[in-house]
């Protein structure tokens, strides 16, 4: 019997196990992503400058050992500028994500609970939102609530949450016809109950690996919209507006326009492998395929 | 006296729908009288496909009937107000085939079994640990499996765990959906003799849907056979049992003998 549940336990989530038996690209990505957070948590311990104290004298250097990345058209360090960029990037990404799963969860998963004509009605609204590719759709709003990072964050929750309405509303489906959700009914458990005990815990946690695969999109999307000049606005840092920036110089510094755009890279490319890499842990399916 | 259950006329069908227009419904059930009485044990058998599973779910509740309707205690499932369903729900109860599939996976034992409890009957967290802890005893586990997770215990022990669930409530009715099937023979003869148990302790009827004819000799009083989504034989179990319509003399025929005499060499090659 506890060989059975030891051996259960490190197939789905025992941490001890977890980083264990991952590939090594994995494993580098879950690094970089620990990383990112790590600094972007403690950026004014780590950042060796205020990212936006203007020192006109010494604008546009080189990469020197007090100003590792050199510095930008106003003499700001860019490493500190890159730093402090997380911040704003990955807090925008948490938040849109946060209200993107409360929104899908609501709606979606109410459509499934209710069933028949709402449920329809409630997906035809999702089909709406989902013909117009997001970033049409995430410039429409802004255009209607104005510029500005919350009003972006607003506008990218609006375009994405139909995606995850859909997701949820099946997923509930799928749950609602198993016999442990029959049982809960037999057991005299109401509609809200039986959503809040049985069929939310395991929706959230498929949703939660998706929602992994989507922080570099996301990013993406923030820092598309500050580059537009639609979001964070100058002086603010962030990655999006620091390429604006460096669009002017892009001949004669190129290495300005380079770095943010290589870390708005290597942030997006290490949230979606160690996405990847947690999703092959959590289905039991895809692990059993990875061992063969 | 009154009986338990009474299902008249039932009719079920299921539709389909593609792109090129609905489909013609498929007939699950069609016309089916049914009557269960207090403390009284009734196989329901029949192939796969032939809507036993599905008249179970009937008369648990749990799907509506298209056609005809189900009493419990003479009023109609549909006509009942809310205290008269929670009185029916107390009353009427399940245990499923699969018991992996029919516990939360989340949950612990304890949390399992207290959940009618919770929901159908008005004990405090005090009071239900103690009913829990008396009903593990009652299906033959130990008050330390109620900390236990599903994962952890045995497919034998977590069904007697889904019948303490159902016991829990104190029902009059438990609706076994093969609920032993996917249990060894051991097992199975072990099962059936608890719920014989709790019969004779309780008093409480049984509806054992199954396919498997051997399991009825042993614990049923009345069988009643269905083919096509309809009821072909009701009769009292004898040994040996006189079924005439030709679906039930199949099901006779099923039957392994339990010394098997070699009806012909295999090739050898």
């Amino acid at each position: 019997m506890a060989a059975i549940a030891d051996h259960e336990g490190s197939a789905v989530a025992s941490p001890r196990g977890f980083f264990s038996n991952m590939r090594m690209s994995a494993r580098i990505a879950c690094a970089l992503v620990a990383i990112l957070l790590i600094t972007a948590v403690a950026a004014p311990l780590v950042a060796p400058y205020d990212p936006n104290a203007v020192d006109l004298p010494g604008r546009l250097q080189g990469p020197s050992l007090a100003h590792w990345l050199g510095t930008d058209h106003l003499g700001r360090d860019m490493l500190s500028r890159l730093i402090y960029g997380s911040r704003v990037s990955l807090g925008a990404v948490a938040i849109a994500l946060t209200g993107i799963i409360a929104l899908g969860i609501a709606i979606g998963g109410t459509s499934a609970v209710l069933g028949g004509r709402a449920d329809q009605f409630i997906m035809r609204c999702c089909d709406v939102f989902l013909t117009f590719p997001t970033i049409v759709l995430a410039l429409f709003m802004v255009g209607m609530l104005g510029t500005g990072l919350v009003n972006v964050i607003i506008a990218i929750v609006l375009s994405h949450w139909a995606w995850y309405a859909r997701i949820v509303r099946g997923l509930v489906l799928s749950f609602k016809r198993r016999d442990f959700v029959l049982a809960a009914r037999v057991a005299g458990a109401s509609r809200t109950r039986i959503f809040i005990e049985h069929l939310l815990p395991p929706t959230f946690a498929q949703l939660v690996v998706l929602a992994t695969l989507d922080i570099g999109h996301i990013m993406l999307h923030v820092s598309g919209l500050s580059f537009l000049g639609l979001g964070v606005m100058a002086p603010t840092a962030e990655w999006g507006v620091m390429i604006n920036d460096a669009r002017q110089f892009v001949w004669t510094e190129p290495m300005l326009l380079f770095w943010p755009g290589f870390a708005l890279f290597v942030a997006v490319a290490a949230f979606n492998l160690a996405g990847d890499a947690i999703r092959d842990k959590l289905d039991p399916h895809l692990a059993a395929e990875h061992q063969h | 006296m009154t009986p338990l259950i009474e299902a008249r006329g039932l009719g079920r069908s299921y539709r389909t729908f593609s792109l090129m227009g609905s489909a013609a419904p498929k007939v699950v059930l069609d016309g089916i009288d049914l009557t269960i009485r207090p403390g009284e044990t009734l196989g329901l058998l029949g192939r796969s496909g032939c809507g036993k599973s599905t008249l179970g779910r009937l008369i648990l509740g749990l799907e509506k009937p298209d056609r005809g309707d189900i009493r419990f205690r003479g009023t109609a499932l549909g006509a009942l107000d809310s205290a008269g369903l929670a009185a029916f729900r107390r009353a009427v109860q399940v245990v499923f085939q699969d018991s992996l599939e029919a516990v939360n996976p989340r949950h612990n034992v304890e949390r399992i079994i207290a959940e009618p409890l919770r929901h159908l009957t008005d004990l405090n967290q005090e009071q239900r640990a103690a009913r829990v802890r008396e009903l593990l005893l009652e299906v033959g586990l130990t008050a330390d499996d109620a900390t236990k997770l599903p994962v952890q215990m045995s497919g034998g022990q977590l069904q007697r765990v889904c019948i303490a669930r159902a016991l829990a409530p104190q029902p009059e009715l438990i609706v076994l959906d093969e609920a032993v099937s996917n249990l060894d023979l051991v097992l199975q003869i072990q099962t059936i003799d608890l719920f014989k148990q709790i019969q004779e302790a309780r008093g409480t009827a049984f509806l054992f849907v199954t396919h498997d004819l051997r399991l009825v000799h042993r614990f049923c009083e009345r069988v009643v056979v269905m083919d096509g989504g309809r009821i072909v034989e009701d009769v009292p179990v004898t040994r040996p049992l006189h079924f005439t319509h030709p679906a039930a003399r199949a099901l006779q025929g099923a039957v392994l003998p339990a010394r098997p005499t070699r009806r012909h060499e295999q090739p050898t090659v």
